[in-house]
């Protein structure tokens, strides 16, 4: 794996610039000004990309599908359809929404496929002895809401998931998923009295 | 088991999901796979860019002059008397052979029916002594 400043120096977009380094420090901290370089085929600018937001998007994708590796597979997919769409990309809104527009895509495709909103509850699983008790507390919380998180759909966790992880606006959260800000504020207080509810049911 | 901690705090633990983290080879396998996508979409240009063009627009050429000779597009002469000439293709008002006849009379022009275009006898008579 070469490191950052070799790559730098063997790129020619960000060659020319090398004598200028707050311009390149700018690029690089810009993600806006990173995927023109992306576009470039610039393998700086999409390491750098990769690994401001890989984090993200792997916790999200995690959260989403229950499943660690659906979630690096489906974090792979969206940096790769990222690369694949930098030459068209317009910075008309802020990268975050563009990055988890084709994050959510990809996540409903995924969902489609494999079938996985199965609307079953916890308490059933209980009571069918599918679930085994945990010797953590912490871990026996996250399995209870992870269960919780199966019963809701796929748009109130995800919009829960963003306000939660990214700290996104109301706003922003609207223009990812494409429906009204009331919409999403909706969402998010249906998923946490679901998530509460069922926590505190369990713990009584 | 059951905890006093607050569900609040337990939620928002969950759904942070802080202790999630991909494996240290995700970045590099990753930028790799980008670098064989590359490779694979300038080869796949590269070959398609001379191939396509040229060698369809000449099969598509040679089928053309191969195939132009089997086909006749001019109808045979033969075919369009016979048609023509089928008295089932004739309208009844033609069928009838009389009826043509009044009508192919009624159809001459009025001039050729003027007696003026013609001498009388007199006339020839008075040329002939004029002429001599």
């Amino acid at each position: 794996m070469q490191s950052v400043p070799n790559l730098l120096s063997s790129h020619g977009a960000l060659l020319e610039m090398s004598g200028n380094q707050d311009r390149v420090n700018r690029i690089l901290s810009d993600d806006q000004l990173l995927m023109k370089e992306v576009a470039k085929k610039c393998p700086v600018a999409m390491e750098k990309l990769i690994t401001r937001w890989k984090e993200g998007l792997f916790r999200f994708f995690d959260r989403s599908l229950r499943n660690k590796a659906d979630a690096e597979d489906l974090t792979q997919k969206v940096f790769i359809r990222v690369y694949q769409s930098a030459p068209r990309y317009q910075p008309k809104a802020k990268f975050s929404t563009y990055l988890f527009t084709i994050a959510r895509n990809l996540l409903i495709d995924e969902i489609k496929k494999n079938n996985r909103q199965q609307l079953w509850s916890y308490s059933d699983e209980l009571a069918q002895g599918q679930i085994v008790q945990p010797t953590n507390e912490a871990k026996e919380w996250n399995e209870i809401l992870d269960f919780a998180m199966k019963e809701i759909p796929e748009y109130y966790s995800t919009a829960l998931l963003l306000r939660v992880q990214r700290e996104l606006s109301y706003k922003e959260i609207a223009d990812i998923m494409k429906v009204s800000e009331s919409s999403v504020k909706t969402w998010i207080h249906r998923a946490r009295t679901h998530l509460k509810k069922t926590l505190l049911e369990y713990r009584k | 088991m059951k905890g006093k901690k607050d569900p609040e705090k337990v939620i928002e633990d969950f759904l942070s999901n802080e202790s999630a983290s991909l494996s240290e080879e995700f970045t590099e396998s990753l930028l790799v796979d980008i670098k064989n996508l590359n490779l694979e979409n300038k080869s796949a240009n590269r070959g398609g860019h001379y191939f396509i063009p040229f060698a369809s627009l000449g099969v598509a050429f040679c089928a053309l002059l191969f195939f132009t000779p089997l086909f006749d597009f001019e109808v045979p002469v033969h075919e369009k008397e016979n048609v023509a000439l089928d008295a089932n293709f004739l309208p009844a008002y033609l069928q009838d052979p009389e009826k043509i006849i009044i009508e192919d009379l009624m159809a001459i022009p009025e001039e050729l029916n003027v007696p003026e275009s013609f001498l009388s006898e007199q006339t020839y008579d008075l040329l002939v002594l004029l002429d001599s």
